[in-house]
């Protein structure tokens, strides 16, 4: 984005810069919303590459929806354009976007790099800048009729790492590695508990990546039949080999020991020959590491495939989610029951926080379509919620218990400080930082032999 | 408990009837379904479901049951069975959330093993 050497960006200092003219010289699309996020400036080649006029869509507001396949222009472009949650807290971000473009040029993906703009008194507004994303892996198959394009686009844009709208750390460091795992073509292992939303994450990784114009094929390694499992993993089903980006297999200690094996001798064969490569991603609903020292996981294969793990949070550990996770539920809850129900009742809002969440993400869902199922009008009340979930005990306020943590932490440290030290108190002591009579003490009172 | 139905959408009864002894063996409800309205309604009941999606036809209608069906009934397993050597369906049936693709050169004949692997009971 260099000035042109002609024209100067400003011919005084009392001049103020002509920022726009400024812009306007950009070959690359930009544009400036403000702090509500509408639309205020857009350059030539966003137009170019939008084809909508500035003039047609100043003022509008940029920011998620749901689209449905006949979504007007103006909405799919505000829904592109809407700025991650963290850039209105002030940090830049980038995200990867469907953009609807002119009709005579490809449909494709684009990255949007947010730089927010802040000021005394917070944010002012937010630059936005669009690159294409590079097609790779594109087959030389004749192309699919659009519409069947558009209906698959369509979905893809509900894998979106940004619509994770939480606050809690857990999730934002899930979705850095959720990133970071999209970035490279290494393995990775995906560890929560059933219906916690591995299978959803593992798309989300794949549609970040550069193999998203590839396949994403999700494998049942603990129902499907053997031979099939093998002729997939061998590489010989064709409509799974190519053009295959990702393949996630759900459940792999659920393998037989000899396809475990196949699939290590696959995985170092990808490491050697990039070209043949197929992203794994692996989901895992019991803890890996307990599954290795069952022997239902080859300690091999648990390697190969974990040089990422990322671990899902249960729900109950993510009640303060639950809002925003009901605002996207609900509407695809009404979609299955085919009800119309905008919002739940405080009093439901207030079961379903009180509720256990056994079966996590999956649950929910399951638990919103059976209300809107029973609901009589436009809003859920207690008693269209499922008998389990009104019957459950109330669970009170959760307890930090203070003395029961730190504890926990002292133990621990203490153990490693001896593993460290070969059980050497003296030296465990030392590492610790502490007299060798206190660590003495520390280990009576808190049950640590040697 | 509720019934495990599978449902078949297709309009020649082929797969239907393919299914027919295995439905016997294991007491599931087989149905053939013709109009995706009618596939929509059976799986609101709720239950467990296999859906059986013969594609070919007519594409356009039938990946966006598939696409439906995968995205507001995710327990639902959903075969894509087809006959055609378009390229890239495959691929497309994967990506909006088909649990297993059977299409040519593999034969129609493992179907029925397929099915039984998805009915509720069997897990690794």
């Amino acid at each position: 984005m260099e000035p042109s050497p002609e024209q100067p960006v400003s011919s005084s200092p009392e001049e103020p810069f002509r920022w726009q003219a400024y812009f306007q010289k950009s070959s690359e699309p930009l544009f400036f919303l403000n702090r509500r996020r509408r639309l205020l400036f857009a350059n030539r080649a966003w137009e170019s590459l939008t084809g909508v006029s500035l003039r047609e869509v100043r003022g509008l507001v940029c920011k998620r929806r749901s689209l449905d396949a006949e979504a007007e222009t103006t909405e799919a472009l505000a829904h592109a354009l809407a700025p991650p949650p963290e850039v209105l807290e002030g940090q830049p971000a980038r995200a990867r976007r469907y953009l609807p473009v002119q009709k005579n040029q490809p449909r494709r993906w684009f990255d949007i790099a947010f730089f927010p703009i802040a000021g005394e008194a917070g944010l002012l507004g937010i630059l936005g800048k669009i690159t294409a994303v590079p097609r790779q892996g594109i087959s030389d198959d004749p192309p699919l009729p659009e519409k069947i394009i558009a209906l698959r686009e369509r979905r893809f844009q509900e894998f979106a790492l940004d619509q994770i709208a939480s606050e809690l750390p857990a999730m934002h460091r899930l979705v850095e590695q959720a990133r970071l795992a999209s970035q490279t073509q290494l393995p990775a292992a995906l560890v929560g508990e059933r219906g916690a939303g591995k299978q959803w994450l593992a798309r989300c990784i794949h549609q970040h990546s550069d193999r998203r114009e590839r396949t994403f094929a999700a494998i049942d390694c603990a129902r499907l039949p053997s031979w099939v499992l093998l002729e997939v993993i061998r590489g010989n089903w064709e409509q799974v080999r190519k053009p295959v980006g990702t393949l996630y297999l759900q459940e792999p200690a659920c393998l037989p020991r000899e396809m475990q094996e196949h699939l290590c001798r696959l995985l170092v064969s990808w490491k050697e020959d990039p070209e043949q490569r197929v992203s794994v991603l692996a989901g895992f609903t019991t803890e890996p590491n307990e599954e290795v020292r069952a022997g239902r996981l080859l300690p091999q294969c648990w390697c190969l495939l974990s040089p990422l793990v990322l671990n899902l949070p249960p729900l109950r550990e993510r009640l303060d989610d639950l809002h925003w996770l009901i605002d996207r539920f609900l509407e695809r809850a009404c979609a299955a029951s085919g009800k119309e129900v905008r919002e739940l009742t405080e009093d439901a809002v207030r079961v379903l926080r009180s509720y256990s969440w056994p079966g996590n993400l999956a649950e929910l869902y399951e638990v919103l379509c059976a209300a809107c199922l029973r609901a009589k009008g436009d809003r859920l009340a207690v008693e269209d919620l499922p008998f389990h979930v009104r019957a459950a005990p109330v669970a009170a306020n959760r307890l930090l218990p203070l003395d029961s943590l730190l504890q926990d932490v002292e133990r621990r440290l203490i153990i490693l400080a001896l593993k460290q030290a070969r059980a050497n108190k003296t030296k465990a002591a030392e590492l610790l930082g502490i007299w060798r009579p206190r660590l003495i003490r520390r280990m009576q009172a808190l049950g640590i032999s040697l | 408990m509720q019934q495990t139905q599978v449902l078949v959408y297709e309009s020649d009864s082929k797969l239907t009837a393919g299914l027919n002894e295995l439905a016997h063996e294991r007491g599931f409800r087989l149905r053939e379904i013709r109009q995706e309205k009618a596939c929509v309604n059976l799986l609101r009941r709720g239950g467990p479901a296999i859906l059986v999606l013969k594609v070919g036809r007519d594409l356009e209608r039938e990946l966006r049951l598939l696409e439906r069906a995968c995205w507001l009934f995710p327990e639902t397993a959903v075969i894509v069975v087809g006959d055609t050597h378009y390229p890239g369906l495959a691929g497309v049936a994967w990506d909006l959330g088909a649990r297993f693709v059977l299409f040519p050169p593999q034969p129609l004949e493992l179907l029925p093993e397929l099915v039984r692997s998805f009915l509720p009971g069997k897990r690794g």
